[in-house]
């Protein structure tokens, strides 16, 4: 499971995560819509910015 | 837009002096909702008067377990708070809810409690409004008022107050910590917000030249165990059709405490005394949980567009508490 951050003190919850206690947020699609409610766009490039976002996390922060 | 002039206060004997002595000031904080409003002419202040200075910006732990909350602290930082999280997931969970993540990091807790509503006649210079222009009339009553109150409403205004964080803290029994020219005094949070009745630029308690120091959240141990519901048009970034904050304790199947609150329905947060009332001791089922819905809503009244949201709070409520007693 790929885990958008292990410490809880260093990453908030959103409103798709469910348990507010949570220490670990699973790195999601849904995650990534929520957080960018606001910016994402509602056309269809919100897809690619949503792919984009997951090939940043892949190369900068999964490792 | 109108100008204004612009002071920072330096401590909160100044702000409290500031405000009370300029003409027409009014508080900055996030500016969220404030500045918005200044675009549009509908808030033309004098005078702001910056609070983010002010050392107003911490939350603390109490000693007995609950949690005071500063009024210039981030909506943001309330939410990502350990303790918020662990003991209050309602309150966590109403203000991921709101808004976005930018508009979160700016807006202060304050701010959230003292922002106007989003009725679009409010908003319109061309309509008339009550709340904008008193003794004008009131457009959104027989125009498009899908969604407006249903609740504690008037033949003045039917605005809804659009907070969700609010809903979580009448839930909570929260209080409220104001100062002003003649000392400091609390407010509960029940007695904060107003209903319209004839005077609905009226929105709050707070007399000229008063602000909010802060937050004050009792120790609540069956909180722990808390939901915020928030049903809306759009799945993020929308403001409610209807919302509920609810904490449920649950002993030998029947209901031992609760706390309910309602959003999107009414001029204020609503908290449902009347569904606590007929919930106290009952059996933590299907049943009761309609039946307090019911008697919650029983005066409710619905306009041309809005009346769906009689039946959709009554629904939600249940759903609220059915998860939470685990069914």
């Amino acid at each position: 499971m790929r885990i958008l951050h292990a410490r809880a003190d260093l990453f908030l919850p959103s409103a798709v995560t469910g348990d507010m206690a949570a220490a670990r947020i699973e790195f999601s699609d849904a995650e990534i819509k929520e957080r960018m409610s606001g910016n994402l766009c509602r056309c269809g490039a919100y897809v690619g910015i949503c792919e984009a976002i997951h090939s940043a996390f892949d190369r900068e922060v999964a490792k | 837009m109108k100008s204004f002039a612009y002071a920072r206060a330096a401590d909160l004997e100044a702000a409290v002096k500031l405000l009370s002595k300029t003409p027409n000031a009014k508080l900055l904080g996030g500016g969220t909702n404030l500045v918005d409003l200044m675009r549009e002419n509908i808030e033309q202040p004098d005078a702001l008067v910056d609070v983010t200075g002010l050392p107003l910006d911490r939350i603390e732990e109490r000693p007995d377990g609950g949690l005071v909350i500063g009024a210039t602290v981030r909506n943001t930082a309330v939410a990502g708070h350990p303790v918020v999280r662990d003991r209050y997931p309602l309150l966590a969970q109403a203000i991921v809810f709101g808004a976005s993540g930018q508009i979160r990091n700016m807006a202060t807790v304050a701010g959230n409690l003292m922002q106007r509503t989003r009725c679009l006649y409010f908003y319109d210079h061309a309509a008339r409004c009550n709340k904008r222009a008193p003794g004008a009339g009131c457009d959104a009553i027989g125009g498009f008022n899908r969604m407006h109150a249903i609740l504690g409403a008037s033949d003045s205004c039917i605005a809804t107050h659009p907070s969700d964080m609010c809903v979580a803290l009448a839930a909570l029994d929260a209080k409220v910590n104001v100062i002003g020219p003649s000392g400091a005094r609390t407010i509960a949070f029940e007695e904060f917000h107003r209903l319209p009745e004839d005077t609905p630029d009226i929105e709050t308690d707070l007399q000229p030249g008063e602000l909010i120091t802060g937050i004050e959240i009792p120790p609540l141990g069956f909180a722990r165990r808390s939901l915020y519901r928030k049903v809306r048009d759009r799945a993020s970034y929308a403001f409610a059709l209807v919302s509920v904050a609810a904490a449920l304790e649950v002993d030998s199947g029947k209901v031992r405490n609760v706390r309910l609150a309602l959003g999107g329905v009414a001029h204020k947060p609503w908290r449902a005394t009347e569904a606590e009332r007929v919930l106290a001791g009952a059996n933590a089922g299907g049943e009761s949980f309609r039946q307090a819905a019911e008697a919650e809503l029983a005066p409710a009244r619905g306009l041309a567009h809005n009346a769906f949201k009689i039946e959709l709070t009554k629904r939600t409520i249940v759903g609220v508490l059915g998860e939470l007693a685990g069914g």
